[in-house]
């Protein structure tokens, strides 16, 4: 029998209202025991040290880009730097290329993932094929071959019907569709939030309004059809109290949000950390801030933050996007959108906790309790809790220790992070996988 | 040496004293050619967007200098062998050369330009962020009259969102302490300009002011400063109907305002669109001593930076 001892460790899993110091006892990979103290003869011990340990993350949102664009990232790196970053497991989205839309790529994929994965991925469809919005997947078929989700994204579903239909199909195989809400027509060519950034940098924007129009729609064909939607990646205030609304009236909704719209506001692209420069330089103009959907305000910001608080936001995703310099060495309007997210999530998240603006119980419960409980009713997966019987995927956390984000921090293929040259407050210094110590942070 | 006295970049890193004396050593010149301390250094003219004036300008300036003027043909060029930006650089940068020139159709290339080379740049209009040699040259066209900037009160009228020269415009007259109106359709004038550019500067407070119309304040400007409508550059989600376009200016609106007002314009011009035929063409406006200014203080400007290397 394996056996791993956790000894002084300080739990914390709101979902089991853990908050103290205790010890746990993995036997094969699953949690055994949680008590004040365990003998530890004979067992395989690591002292904690009164470290902090949470359930192990799981991120709804990443690309890895495999197959297609293996330069920017491939499964095994995207998965080593994904562990680093305390994720244990995750759900990539479709958008490879070839997209991800048959049973013989989805087999495919999983093969490779199989040889090149050390945690939990989980296989995405597109809805549509080719994500070209016109035609259904064979979502039956694929959701009985492995695939958890269905999702377009990167674009929006156009066509209501569609979207329609392909929910009905979905939430028949206990499934949803993972809707990117950006109303194509109105961001086609835009790549910045609309305000005063846009103005003064004379870049074209991606308004909100294609968000609320398209989160407004998607509410609508839910409550209609009795139907559960999954709304990726929020990005605003009226997002955010479209879904409120929505939810007080008994739509099932789960609502997305990412690290960076919590932790980054619009200013972020004058390449200031968040300051707003008398002159542009030659750091302004940050394709690394350039993401889809945009940063948006700070009152924007605000209302996310407020949104995961009050749960009207369900789950913290990376939206994890790896692109090579040389793709983001281009103007701002040509260069790919997206943000490295996997490895700085959780330590942006933390913080967010060392500034006052966000619980660790909100951590938790959005990238561990709530994604577990999604993943239970689809997989029957024991996982997103410290809590007996649970599959042990853990992860310690020094909160007395910081974190710098510089070029060599980095282990997945790509650096595109507007955070490089920032400290945060908050290290992970080890992250467990069905028992075993799949990252261990040896400084 | 840092940027702000490798490049130009905008208007914004400018001293008004740099600026004084810019527009003064202009005026030197303009009298006065002086022998080129520069003679045969290298200039690499890399557009992006077609231009016919604002090349021109710089190719007179040059060759004013004696300095060698290397034209790239971006529609012959490798650009439309699928090159990158970056590449395109990297290449010319190889080839060795003291300044570039560089006209974009993307806001901020001449910033990404400027990070990824050794040479000086000079930005000639990146998309609709900024054109400081043409804000150089309406200040001293300003100057040249012997007008104190400020004492003048600037209206600028039209197209604001898509416009670099407006943008520029709003930082050079400010900063000399003019005083700036805006007015314009209000799908291309959006208020969140006044905000933007009176936080830059504690002395920008009530100097840039919105107008819905030409009204009375308005009518009392000493400058008009029209801008052309770009619809090139207009995003897909900017909605606007040009059958209601009120803002045109010609000899019958220009009565109202003051006797001495004059009318500028970067050019080019669509007449009777902006500005009718018969005001461009009157002695109200300043569009050609615009066009003549723009070679002496371009040829200013490439002389600083060249000497500063």
């Amino acid at each position: 029998m394996n056996k791993l001892l956790l000894k002084n460790f300080h739990l914390i899993d709101p979902s089991e209202n853990l908050n103290n110091i205790s010890d746990l006892l993995i036997e094969d990979g699953i949690i055994k025991e949680i008590s004040p103290s365990i003998d530890s003869a004979d067992v395989n011990t690591i002292d904690g040290n009164k470290n902090l340990l949470i359930p192990g993350l799981i991120d709804f949102h990443v690309h890895y880009r495999d197959p297609g664009e293996t330069y920017k990232e491939d499964i095994k790196t995207g998965s080593r730097a994904s562990s680093k970053g305390g994720f244990t497991t995750v759900i990539m989205m479709s958008n490879t290329n070839p997209t991800m839309d048959n049973l013989n790529s989805i087999i495919d994929q999983k093969n490779n993932i199989d040889q090149n994965s050390q945690i939990r991925i989980l296989q995405t469809s597109s809805v549509t094929i080719g994500r070209k919005g016109k035609e259904l997947v064979d979502i039956d078929l694929l959701s009985k071959n492995g695939v958890v989700s269905f999702s377009d994204d990167g674009d929006v579903i156009s066509d209501p019907k569609i979207l329609t239909k392909a929910l009905k199909l979905a939430n028949k195989n206990n499934r949803t569709i993972f809707e990117h809400c950006e109303e194509h027509e109105l961001v086609k060519d835009g790549s910045i939030n609309d305000g005063s950034v846009s103005v003064r940098l004379g870049l074209k924007a991606r308004p909100k309004e294609a968000e609320i129009r398209c989160v407004t729609r998607d509410i609508e064909i839910a409550k209609k059809n009795d139907l559960w939607i999954y709304l990726q990646h929020i990005s605003c205030k009226e997002s955010v109290e479209l879904i409120r609304q929505a939810k007080t009236q008994g739509v099932k909704i789960t609502a997305e949000v990412t690290p960076h719209h919590l932790f980054m506001n619009e200013f972020w692209t004058y390449g200031k950390k968040g300051n707003v420069p008398s002159w542009i330089d030659l750091n302004s103009y940050d394709t690394n801030t350039r993401v889809n959907p945009p940063l948006r305000s700070d009152v924007d910001r605000i209302s996310l933050l407020e949104g995961v608080k009050d749960g009207t936001i369900d789950i913290i995703a990376t939206d994890h996007a790896p692109h090579s310099n040389g793709d983001k060495l281009d103007t701002f309007d040509s260069a790919p959108a997206g943000i490295n997210g996997a490895e700085t999530a959780l330590i942006t998240l933390l913080e967010l906790v060392n500034r006052n603006e966000l619980e660790i119980e909100k951590i938790i419960s959005t990238m561990c309790n709530n994604p577990g409980e999604i993943l239970k009713n689809i997989l029957n997966l024991n996982i997103g809790k410290i809590k007996k019987g649970y599959r042990a995927d853990l992860v310690v956390i020094d909160n007395n220790s910081n974190s710098e984000i510089n070029e060599e921090f980095f282990i997945s293929k790509s650096i595109n992070s507007p955070l490089i040259g920032s400290t945060m407050k908050g290290k992970i210094i080890m992250t467990i996988f069905d028992g075993k110590l799949l990252f261990e942070d040896k400084e | 040496m840092n940027h702000l006295t490798k490049h130009l970049l905008d208007i914004d890193h400018l001293s008004k004293d740099y600026i004084y004396d810019l527009l003064s050593d202009t005026k030197k010149i303009k009298n006065n050619q002086s022998p080129s301390k520069i003679i045969g250094k290298n200039v690499c003219a890399l557009f992006y967007e077609d231009s016919t004036r604002t090349k021109l300008s710089f190719q007179k300036a040059c060759s004013n200098l004696e300095l060698n003027f290397h034209n790239l043909d971006l529609q012959k060029s490798s650009l439309n062998k699928g090159e990158s930006f970056y590449n395109t650089i990297k290449t010319i940068n190889s080839i060795g050369m003291d300044l570039f020139i560089i006209r974009h159709f993307s806001s901020g290339a001449a910033y990404f330009l400027a990070k990824n080379t050794n040479s000086s740049v000079i930005n000639a209009g990146d998309g609709s962020h900024a054109h400081p040699t043409q804000t150089l040259s309406d200040l001293f066209t300003i100057y040249e009259l012997g007008k104190r900037f400020e004492d003048l009160e600037v209206s600028i009228i039209g197209d604001v969102l898509y416009s670099r020269v407006a943008r520029s415009n709003i930082l050079g007259l400010l900063k000399m302490g003019s005083t700036i109106n805006i007015l314009g359709p209000k799908e291309l004038t959006p208020s969140v300009i006044v905000e933007i550019y009176e936080s830059l500067d504690r002395s920008y407070k009530n100097k840039i002011r919105f107008y819905e119309d030409f009204e009375t304040p308005v009518l009392s400007s000493n400058f008009i400063m029209a801008l052309r409508i770009q619809k090139e550059r207009f995003s897909s989600n900017t909605m606007m109907n040009f059958d209601s376009y009120k803002w045109k200016i010609d000899m019958e609106k220009i009565k109202k305002f003051k006797k001495d007002v004059f009318v500028m314009h970067p050019g080019p011009v669509n007449e009777e669109i902006e500005l009718s035929h018969e005001l461009v063409h009157s002695n109200r406006s300043l569009i050609s001593k615009q066009v003549e200014n723009g070679v002496h203080v371009r040829q200013k400007i490439i002389e600083r930076l060249l000497e500063n290397e």
